[in-house]
């Protein structure tokens, strides 16, 4: 039990996805589109979970956040959803390896390999997601 | 009423790609793919030819509703 645990705690989830080029080219042409519409009014992708039920995901509100936070509204951009930077980190770092040649993209992705085999760190972020999402629900912060 | 009924249909084949994606890919993914259902939407395309996944049909729903959606939104904009 407590290596299942451990296993599924220290997967390497991130770099899976940035080892994987169909996964990195289309979330970072997807997020670009999402994060370069929201910037210019228009509707991007809208959460099925608000849509459906009034209620928002973990991750709703993330584009707008990081839309103030790229025009340096840290503040706004902090009440709006506080994984701002991390997501908006993520997103650079996902656009890096698109962009860069392999040996440098391979040296990246191994570094964060260890990271996360290392310290957890994909689970500890979302489970603080998580557990942000249920302290905004109950109206908290 | 059109809007809304394939806002529920996109959300219950948005769903099943989810379960599909926690039951193959773990909970981490699985939890990534909740809070960034784009993930889940980029993960049921990648594996569509998958046969033991059977997410064509859901797949294509859930395009067809973001696309009615789309037409939708333009024609209510117009």
């Amino acid at each position: 039990m407590e290596a299942k645990f451990r296993q599924a705690w220290f997967n390497p989830v991130f770099s899976s996805i940035l080892d994987s080029p169909p996964e990195r080219i289309a979330l970072a042409g997807f997020g670009a589109l999402q994060v370069g519409l929201h910037m210019t009014g228009l509707q991007g992708w809208a959460c099925p979970f608000k849509a459906v039920f009034g209620i928002p995901c973990p991750g709703c509100g993330l584009t707008a956040a990081m839309d103030q936070l790229l025009h340096g509204d840290v503040d706004a951009a902090f009440h709006t959803h506080a994984f701002a930077p991390i997501s908006l980190i993520a997103f650079l770092v996902i656009f890096a390896a698109v962009l860069t040649p392999a040996s440098l993209r391979d040296k990246m992705v191994a570094g964060i390999n260890r990271f996360e085999r290392n310290y957890g760190m994909t689970a500890w972020v979302l489970s603080a997601l998580i557990l942000y999402w249920c302290v905004r629900l109950f109206g908290l912060v | 009423m059109l809007s809304w009924f394939g806002t529920a249909l996109a959300w219950v084949a948005g769903i099943v790609v989810l379960v599909k994606l926690f039951q193959k890919e773990g909970i981490l993914k699985g939890i990534l793919g909740l809070i960034c259902m784009i993930y889940t939407y980029i993960w049921g395309w990648m594996h569509l030819k998958d046969e033991s996944l059977n997410l064509k049909t859901w797949m294509y729903i859930w395009t067809g509703c973001i696309v009615l959606g789309i037409i939708l939104n333009f024609m209510n904009r117009g």
